[in-house]
Order: C-alpha cells, then structure tokens, then sequence
C-alpha cells in the first residue's frame, strides 16, 4: 500500500465514524458493504472489495447500536480487513477472520471515543451553566478533532503495519491457517442466526423456508413470501394480546 | 424572506442534522449536542432564562437521532413561543418512547431490510449496489429528518403524539423487519453458493448458532465454539 492509500483508508475511516454526511455516514460509509467497495476503488480493486465487503458485512448482519452500546465496529472491521486483505492477497476465509479481530478492537476505540468526550461534555456543560453559547458550540464541534486523531492514527498505523499483520496470519501452520480459513468463511452464517434470533414469530421457520426457496425457485419468489411472513406476524401478534 | 424565528428554527435542524452525536459521551449522550442546537432558538432570551435552559438541555439525551427531529423541531417552537420550561418537561417525557419507536423502525426495520437487498444485489455480482445503497439511505436518511422536524416545528406536541402512535410507521416497521428476516434466510442461501459449502454444512452451523444464541450465549462465545471445531477439522484433513 502507498501511503497515499493509507491516507485515504484513514480518512474516510474516519469519515464513516463522523457526523459530517449529515448523519448519512452510519447509514452508508459505515457500513462494510460500502466499507469494502470504497477500499476497493482505493486500493484499485472495486469489485473483489465489494465481494469481500459483502461477506464481512454478513458477519455484522444483526448489528445495531441502540442506546449507545455497540458490539463491535462495522466500519473497522470493512476498512482495514479489506485493506489489508487487497494489498496482501489474503483468502476470502483470512479476510473475515481479520474482520473479527478488527471490529473487536474497533469497538475499543467507540469506548475510548465515549471517554475522551466525557472530558469534553463536562466543560461543555460548565459553559452551558455560565451561559457561554459559543464555547458551548466550539466545544461541541470541536470534540471531532480528538475523535479525528484517534480514529485516522489508529487506522493509519494499522495500515502501515498491513504486512506485519498479514504475515501474522499467512505465516501460521497449514493446519491452523486452513482452520483459520474455515472458520472465516463460516462467520457469515453466525452473523446472519443473530438476525433470525429475534422476537418475531416463527422466524426460524420463515428463515428455513427463505433458504430452501431461494436455492430451489430463486430470489424473486423470495421478495413472494414477505407479505405472508408479515401476515403471520399480524396473527402472532393478536395471539399474544 | 423567510422570517426571523423560521430562520432561527432552520439552524437549530441544521446543527441538530451534522453536530447531534458530534460530543458523544458516556456522561451525557446527546446532551451537548441539542444543547448547541438550541443555542440559535434560546439567544433571544433574557441572561438567566437563556442560562436556566442550556444548563437543562446539556443534561444527559439519548434518543435515535433521526426521531428525535420532530421532538427537536416541537421543543425550538416552544421556546420561542415562550414555553421553554414545557419544552423541556417534554425532553424527558418524550424522549424514550421516540428512541423506542426509532429504533424499531429504523435500527432494525427499514435500515435492515435495505442493507440485506443490497447485500444480496452485491453477493449476486452487481457491482453498482454498494453505490445505490448509499445513495437510498442517504436520501431517506435527510429526507426523513428534514420533513419530521419541520413537522414536528409547524404541530407541537401533536406531531410526537402522531409519530408515536402513528399506524404507518408501525406497518413499515413490521413489514420491514419481516422482510430483512426473509431475505437474511436467502442471503445464507446465496452465500453457500459463492462460498461453495455444501447445504448440509450451511444449514448445520446455522442451526447451531441459532440454538446457542436462543440459550443465551454471546456471538463471541459461539465464535470461539466455531473456531475450535474449524481448527480441529482442519487439523484432521490436513
């Protein structure tokens, strides 16, 4: 990777965790589909991005970050496990076990975030107290410089130890390395139960059903069954009352 | 010429729209940020008014930001009509049930359902998806928040009432997450046939998965489950 590359991974890292799209940002460049696709184009491959982007977006298919908690970072583990995967050639497998790791640490950088802006809010309310409106807002703004530095430092420094970490995983014994692909390439499946464990009715069944049908009649007889799933919820729903 | 409260109104939704979660913190959640949006709606009044009502809107708010528009929208006309202390009884009343009703419509409803379309655009080789997902979301995402603060700026109070307990965004969170459930189903099944894992394999994890998540174990403990018996596998091919 050049550091040109490193630079713009870094940045729209960054971007993806900033409020700069207007509150876009995790909706879209967040998100390890358009995460991959990104670093795709970056990197000068789109569409091998955008495949491995896919996967590792099926990993975090049931996330969600109410109330502020948040099980691992999306955007890391699409960033730099694409990144590093790309410029090092690393297997579809090794690519989302990376992601795994990543997004852990990635989730470790949210809390540190959350901190570093406990110590900011905390003047921003003594202003608030005084009256100071434009301290308020300087403050308030300003909190993204911290939040810049701590997100497009970590990321670049991963970056430019891409090699290192890659050859971390490739170096590893065949039979752990094969394992270490394996287990990658089953994540997806974790990810896409921790959807289908919700409080819908029959949604292990609706789910089942989906797979069979999508593999037997294909996609569009798929989007067929939405409205009698949604049919099923209404009267799971009145028996319950 | 829009007049001078509208023009007042319009930067209140613009610094809620960029700057609600830019001071995210564990203290105060959004609370710096709708104190700042405030700022523009609160700068007529008198010192110790205005002082009173900034030291309450940095309290500690968490609400789905995208929600929250038409609470913000209700709260920035009654401050300037000179309600402010109902504004802000409404702020803690309100802003759980909104959160609520948020994040079921969006977190795990609309949000969800496109991605997993998109997801299953993607693993069937469209390049383009990624890009055409974004540009949805983005437009939902301001075209939402720009109509429910001015909603919620022209209605008061009613307007939360209404999107609280409002029958449409009910149906389209239910029929969303009905169907981001269904198509997660065939992405399983579009991904066994990019990964080429026989289905007997797919559906076994699967269901292992979903039995241990349902008993209560995190995705990280069935991770660590995963990655023992994909190492022990491969340790016996090799």
């Amino acid at each position: 990777m050049s550091w040109v590359q490193i630079l713009a991974v870094s940045v729209v890292y960054y971007l993806a965790q900033s409020p700069w799209l207007a509150g876009a940002a995790y909706w879209t460049i967040y998100r390890p589909l358009v995460a991959g696709f990104v670093t795709g184009m970056i990197l000068g491959d789109p569409v091998l991005g955008l495949m491995l982007g896919a996967g590792i977006n099926l990993i975090y298919l049931g996330f969600i970050a109410a109330g502020g908690a948040i099980p691992g970072d999306p955007a890391a583990a699409g960033y730099i496990a694409v990144a590093v995967a790309l410029a090092h050639g690393l297997s579809r497998g090794q690519a989302f076990a990376l992601s795994l790791v990543v997004g852990l640490a990635g989730a470790y950088l949210w809390h540190t975030r959350l901190k570093i802006c406990n110590f900011i809010a905390e003047r921003a309310a003594c202003a608030a107290e005084s009256g100071d409106m434009r301290t308020l807002a300087l403050l308030n703004a300003g909190a993204q410089i911290p939040v810049f530095l701590l997100y497009f430092l970590s990321a670049a420094l991963v970056l430019t130890l891409s090699e290192q970490v890659a050859g971390a995983i490739t170096g590893l014994d065949r039979a752990v390395n094969g394992g270490i692909s394996l287990f990658g390439s089953l994540l997806p499946y974790l990810g896409i139960s921790s959807v289908v464990v919700s409080r819908m009715h029959y949604a292990l069944p609706s789910a089942l059903l989906a797979f069979l049908t999508h593999r037997y009649l294909g996609f569009p007889a798929v989007l067929a069954l939405i409205p009698f799933l949604l049919m099923l919820q209404l009267r799971g729903v009145r028996r319950a009352r | 010429m829009p007049d001078k409260a509208t023009h007042s109104a319009f930067r209140t939704w613009l610094i809620w729209t960029f700057l609600s979660h830019s001071c995210y913190s564990y203290a105060r959640f959004q609370g710096v940020g709708l104190a700042h949006s405030m700022i523009p709606v609160l700068s007529q009044l008198p010192e110790e008014e205005r002082r009173r009502a900034l030291s309450e809107y940095v309290e500690p708010f968490n609400c789905e930001p995208n929600l929250a528009q038409v609470l913000v929208g209700a709260m920035a006309r009654m401050e300037q009509a000179g309600g402010g202390t109902k504004a802000r009884r409404l702020k803690s009343t309100a802003s759980a049930s909104l959160s609520g009703v948020g994040d079921s419509l969006t977190q795990a409803g609309v949000g969800p359902f496109a991605l997993s379309v998109a997801l299953m655009c993607a693993l069937s080789g469209y390049v383009q998806s990624a890009f055409w997902y974004a540009v949805f979301m983005s437009l939902a995402v301001w075209c939402l928040g720009g109509f429910l603060f001015s909603f919620g700026y022209r209605h008061g109070v009613g307007a939360i009432r209404r999107v609280m307990n409002g029958s449409v965004q009910a149906v389209i969170s239910a029929g969303s997450a009905a169907g981001a459930l269904v198509v997660s189903g065939a992405l399983a099944s579009r991904y066994t046939e990019v990964s080429s894992f026989h289905p007997a394999v797919a559906l076994s994890v699967l269901a292992f998965s979903y039995i241990c998540l349902r008993r209560g174990l995190r995705p990280a403990q069935v991770a660590a489950v995963i990655f023992g018996a994909s190492v022990i596998a491969s340790s016996l091919l090799h």
